[in-house]
């Protein structure tokens, strides 16, 4: 049997845990981890502006719970203010996002929580996207602010 | 039949009212219930704060997911500046709070705490929390309400 060194299979594995921590993404998502710990929580904030497509109206939040399947279940946390929503994919590993949280709140900063129900590992891919009254794209820029 | 009064019956309706809203800070344990809708949260702002027993060090914060049994989990989040963490109490109904999440602070700390569940249907909860000095010692609590869903 051929055997891998380890030196290669620990950079292997630190740059993939490297890329997903840095949240390669399109724009308008990006993919993070959470840590073992119950209470681990990544913690981000997005910025609405107005563009070309004009003023903000409100700010759209999804994520997915992606493999490998585990016991706990991934919510994400909208908080602009006294405004806030919480949606939560019910199901690891499939291709479905959990519900849409939005939040009328203009432009502006708002607080983005990412966590879990239990101990456990977890990856995810959140979408988030600044929109106008129609609907369409506004400013949106997004700062990890805590990684856990 | 003897007639009582209107006046007084709405009165006392409304000081019961009153008092219901009204949460003695000396309790430290929250009551509240999320609607039925799958992204409903509550938010609150709690004030430690140097009573005479000493300066807040961190605060200290539980839910448990109260009766009616139902399939939605019951999660509180504690944030304070850019710092953030969550527990969930895993079992409806029964006895036990959720592990017990701390935050630390400064003497004088305004923390926000969000509660809020996996999935529709209505619940309800109780989230304790205690600001605590750094030699352990319970201190100044208040707590508010921003958010009621």
């Amino acid at each position: 049997m051929n055997k891998i060194p380890l030196k290669t299979t620990l950079v292997t594995a630190l740059s993939l845990a490297a890329l997903i921590n840095a949240g390669i993404a399109a724009a308008g998502s990006l993919n993070g981890s959470l840590g073992t710990g119950a209470g681990a929580t990544d913690f981000y904030r997005v910025t609405c502006s107005a563009n070309t497509n004009g003023a903000t109206d409100n700010l759209k939040v999804t994520l997915i719970d992606l493999a490998p399947v585990a016991a706990p279940m991934i919510s994400v946390q909208l908080i602009k203010g006294t405004l806030g929503k919480n949606t939560t994919d019910a199901v690891d590993g499939d291709t479905a996002y959990s519900p849409a949280a939005v939040i009328k709140g203009g432009n502006g900063l708002y607080d983005v929580r990412v966590n879990k129900t239990a101990a456990g590992a977890e990856l995810y891919t959140l979408k988030y996207s600044c929109l106008n009254s129609a609907g369409k794209n506004t400013g949106t820029a997004i700062a990890k602010v805590q990684n856990q | 039949m003897k007639k009582i009064p209107l006046k007084p019956v709405l009165a006392i309706m409304t000081l019961s009212a009153v008092l219901g809203q009204v949460n003695p800070a000396s309790a430290h344990d929250q009551s509240g219930s999320l609607g039925k809708i799958n992204t409903a949260i509550d938010q609150y702002q709690v004030h430690c704060f140097d009573d005479g027993t000493g300066p807040n060090g961190y605060l200290i914060v539980a839910v448990k997911d109260l009766a009616p049994k139902a399939a939605p989990k019951l999660s509180v989040q504690v944030i304070r500046d850019n710092t953030a963490t969550n527990t969930t109490d895993a079992v409806d109904s029964d006895a036990s709070y959720s592990p017990e999440v701390s935050v630390s602070g400064s003497g004088d700390q305004y923390y926000l705490m969000t509660v809020d569940k996996t999935a529709t249907g209505a619940e309800n909860y109780s989230v304790e929390y205690h600001c605590m000095t750094n030699d352990n010692q319970h201190t100044g609590t208040d707590i508010f309400q921003l958010t009621n869903q």
